[in-house]
């Protein structure tokens, strides 16, 4: 039997509730599902029952617990400022030391930690992709293959990594910028990271590439892995000792790193997009519609930001209702929760897909993979980018 | 109360998932947005249609077992739970049917959450009138159910001014229509029968409902006072002058720091209370309205009137006003809200009676008024692990209805009797008003299978009815 004494803030956490349910509409489980076992607030309770009497824990109990994408919708409506993914990320860290996570789930995080692996894995998926094997598997349901086949590799310059070291602006330099270059973006989103350079060298910054893959550790995090998750953080620390601050262009990064205290300043590509001036060579005419990815509106709070953003780049998204709702990505949800990760795609596609559009913007490599995963079970033909590829096309 | 013969019969119709019987997920319905009670249900069944609900409540007949609607659970005076019995628990009917701009209704699900209609009709220019607090979250069949308000009814009216139709499940599993797209009707008022019936009447399966033409101009301000009565007073001053605001709405000092704490909306944190004003129609109409208010406040604010200069300021205030009740929780482990209604020139004398009863008690209260309706919200704070305090807690409110009776006002704005106020019933109506709605409850439902012990006492002393000293005078 599991000895639950070490909760701390747990109880204090779940006191705050008030049981008012203003987070059940922004839950995307419970959307799905209908059930108060996967709201916030039936969460809650449940963590509640748990630290009251261990023996709840019951498979079914559990499986609604772990079924939360952690997307944080909930705490952004929360009348009485519940942290409900400390709440979460306690109640998990205990659970998951008292059972085994699945094969795929280990898998992954064991690959991220493992540097070498991950760079092979890219080729071997690369090949499949252009031997057209993965569109074969993911026809006959087997969802690795689906999963794979999201991945957004065409060309073959966009898996070769980019050189490390300083990329010089050719303007008088404002400053020296750290990219995060990450594990999954520094693989998969290369072509990413090439926008980001272009774009943060054209507004003047230098920007220094680290020479191997570094790791933020959220997915460790939300595994219930506090201890890995820590030490990959501060791996980085004395990578980018040099830096006046690091731009991260994953949300899902930039919303892990800022939760601990660091020597090191961490900003969100939106923020300091958002705090620079902007010179725009070509206005913008395409009809998009930005899905804001949970870990920068919910967990960094920056839904502002990227609106002000938008306005002052003279940008208009098309407004629409579903956005503040996750997309089923949340990192490696997709593999351990296929079902429930679908259904909450097509919650989301059913709202999108009343527009007419060229781009998808996003900026998170999780609702990239998920959201493009939508594009073609729907058939789609619009184009999914990262927010800093579209501001490259108008600088 | 749930037995294995009505367990077995459910099953051989619904798939496993749809039935929920898991004891500790049981748990997780106990209560709604009212924390004072907790009633276990013994079973929760998820229909998707119509037809699904009529087959339910009719095995609830044939094995006599009490059932209950439940929408998002929200409700703030226990009407959707249930101890031992089944939870129709509505969640899986979301769908907005049909939109219908030229007839300006919508035809929707009743677990359509309030907002999302909102939401799905703002760029053709309508709303959804009725908007509670908890519109992210309510639903719309909780709304109709509960007759719900919200700060916008001083001039729009509450939900059953919007409900146009209902297919209502009745508590013989018989499926009926009443209403229609048609605005005016020759019959018994049935839609208002049904409407604020709190679940006891039917199971209502879709709804249609009143689409409102958005505003041409909308002007929102902030007025601050140093004294709550100056606030108070200034409500019926401006209603006596002829204006109609579409809000009227009060915030004291305690919620504006609970607000301030965590929202961080701008609200004066030393201020005794706040007005937050809403104007809108033609813009000639809200100018004179404008002007009228910044004369007759003029001897009554502390501070200069602030108006929202965009969109954003005025969702900004308004997030502040229909957060407040649970900013609450960031200053206090729970909170039981009271809705008492007073004739709005009994807004002060029930405000300064409020105090008296919180000094009396030791307890402190926090108040949000819909002030333009007399529509009262104090907000008791109380430790939800102290029985004292949870006994302390319902004394303040009952003592507070009371004097909203003796004033000549009513138990509820819109939050419901549910099982929270059903003490106080008899003594609100008198017994032969009770008896008279106990006919109507029992010409529908002759088992007293649906909700019962909710909104209409049954036969027996108030004493017995009341809930909390059976709960924890233990």
């Amino acid at each position: 039997m599991m000895k639950l004494n070490q909760i701390s803030n747990l109880s204090k956490i779940i006191d705050e509730c008030v049981h008012c349910g203003l987070c059940l509409s922004s839950c995307p489980t419970y959307l799905t599902s209908g059930l108060e076992a996967k709201s916030p607030r039936g969460r809650l309770l449940i963590m509640n029952q748990i630290q009251e009497n261990p023996e709840v824990l019951d498979k079914e109990m559990l499986q609604h617990l772990n079924t939360c994408l952690d997307c944080r919708g909930c705490e952004t409506v929360c009348p009485s400022g519940v942290e409900y993914h400390l709440a979460f990320q306690e109640t998990t860290n205990i659970i998951n030391k008292n059972q085994t996570l699945p094969f795929l789930s280990t898998f992954i995080l064991s690959e991220i930690k493992n540097k070498k692996i991950l760079p092979l894995i890219k080729w071997v998926v690369w090949i499949s992709k252009k031997l057209r094997i993965l569109s074969l598997l993911s026809k006959l349901g087997i969802n690795t293959a689906i999963q794979g086949n999201s991945i957004p590799v065409n060309k073959i310059e966009d898996l070769l990594k980019i050189k490390s070291g300083i990329h010089k602006t050719n303007q008088i330099s404002k400053g020296l910028i750290g990219l995060y270059t990450g594990c999954i973006m520094n693989e998969w989103f290369i072509k990413v990271h090439k926008s980001t350079i272009n774009v943060l060298n054209t507004l003047g910054y230098n920007v220094f590439i680290p020479e191997n893959n570094i790791c933020c550790g959220a997915l460790h995090q939300h595994s219930g892995d506090s201890g890995t998750a820590f030490q990959l953080k501060s791996e980085s620390e004395n990578i980018f000792k040099n830096c006046d601050f690091v731009v991260v262009n994953s949300a899902g990064c930039s919303a892990e790193l800022k939760s601990n205290n660091t020597k090191i300043k961490y900003l969100d590509i939106i923020e300091f997009l958002n705090s620079v001036e902007i010179k725009m060579k070509n206005s913008w005419n395409k009809n998009i519609i930005w899905d804001a990815p949970c870990h920068l509106s919910h967990a960094q709070q920056l839904a502002t930001t990227t609106t002000e953003l938008f306005n002052k780049l003279k940008i208009e998204p098309i407004s629409w209702s579903g956005q503040e709702i996750c997309c089923g990505g949340a990192g490696n949800y997709t593999l351990i929760h296929p079902q429930e990760s679908e259904e909450i795609l097509k919650l989301k596609y059913n709202q999108l897909l009343k527009y007419e559009i060229n781009y998808l913007v996003t900026s998170n490599p999780g609702c990239h993979l998920q959201l493009e995963k939508g594009r073609q079970l729907y058939n789609r033909n619009f184009q999914i980018i990262h927010f800093v590829e579209l501001i490259e096309m108008i600088l | 109360m749930i037995t294995e013969q009505f367990l077995n019969s459910i099953k051989r119709k619904l798939s496993n998932e749809k039935i929920r019987i898991n004891p500790n997920e049981l748990k997780l319905y106990a209560n709604d947005g009212l924390q004072l009670h907790e009633a276990v249900p013994g079973c929760v069944i998820l229909p998707d249609s119509t037809e699904e609900i009529a087959w339910i409540v009719k095995q609830c007949i044939k094995y006599k077992i009490p059932f209950v609607p439940r929408g998002a659970g929200t409700g703030l005076s226990g009407g959707s739970v249930i101890s031992d019995g089944v939870i129709i628990q509505l969640s899986r009917l979301n769908k907005i049917l049909e939109i219908d701009i030229p007839n300006r209704c919508a035809i929707v699900q009743p677990g359509v959450v309030n907002a999302y209609l909102t939401q799905e009709v703002k760029s053709q220019g309508y709303h959804f009138a009725p908007d509670p607090s908890s519109q992210i979250a309510s639903t719309i069949g909780g709304n109709v159910a509960e007759n719900a308000g919200g700060p916008h009814t001083l001039k729009h009216g509450v939900t059953v001014n919007h409900v146009l139709g209902q297919t209502i499940v009745l508590p013989n599993g018989k499926i009926t229509k009443i209403g229609g797209k048609h605005r005016y009707s020759a019959e018994l008022d049935l839609n208002s029968l049904f409407t604020g019936s709190e679940g006891t009447l039917g199971i209502i399966s879709e709804i249609i409902v009143n689409l409102s033409k958005d505003p041409l101009s909308t002007r929102t301000l902030l007025l601050i006072f140093d004294k709550i009565s100056n606030a108070t007073d200034l409500v019926t001053e401006i209603l006596l002058a002829g204006v109609i605001p579409s809000a009227l709405e009060m915030i004291d000092q305690l919620c504006i720091q609970a607000v301030e704490n965590h929202l961080k909306i701008g609200f004066p944190k030393n201020a005794s209370a706040i007005l937050i004003i809403e104007l809108d129609g033609e813009i000639e109409n809200v100018n004179w309205e404008l002007e009228q208010i910044k004369h007759i406040s003029k001897k009554y604010v502390s501070e200069k009137i602030i108006e929202a200069t965009s969109e954003k300021d005025r969702q900004n205030l308004w997030r502040g006003r229909k957060h407040a009740a649970g900013a609450i929780g960031n200053i206090s482990p729970a909170f039981y809200t009271n809705d008492g209604v007073v004739p709005r020139d009994k807004l002060t004398p029930i405000l300064e009676f409020i105090q008296f009863v919180s000094r009396k008690y030791e307890m402190k209260i926090a108040n949000l008024c819909h002030a333009g309706d007399g529509n009262i919200h104090p907000l008791i704070l109380y430790n939800p692990k102290d029985k004292k305090e949870i006994k302390k807690a319902f004394d303040c409110s009952t003592e507070i209805l009371l004097k909203c009776i003796e004033y000549g006002g009513v138990l509820t704005g819109e939050h419901g009797i549910g099982i929270e106020k059903i003490h106080l019933m008899e003594k609100m109506f008198g017994k032969q008003e009770i008896e008279l709605q106990r006919k109507i409850k029992h010409g529908f439902d002759k088992n007293n299978l649906l909700n019962p012990g909710k909104l209409i006492p049954d036969k027996m002393g108030c004493g017995e009815l009341n809930i909390f000293n059976k709960q924890f005078s233990s």
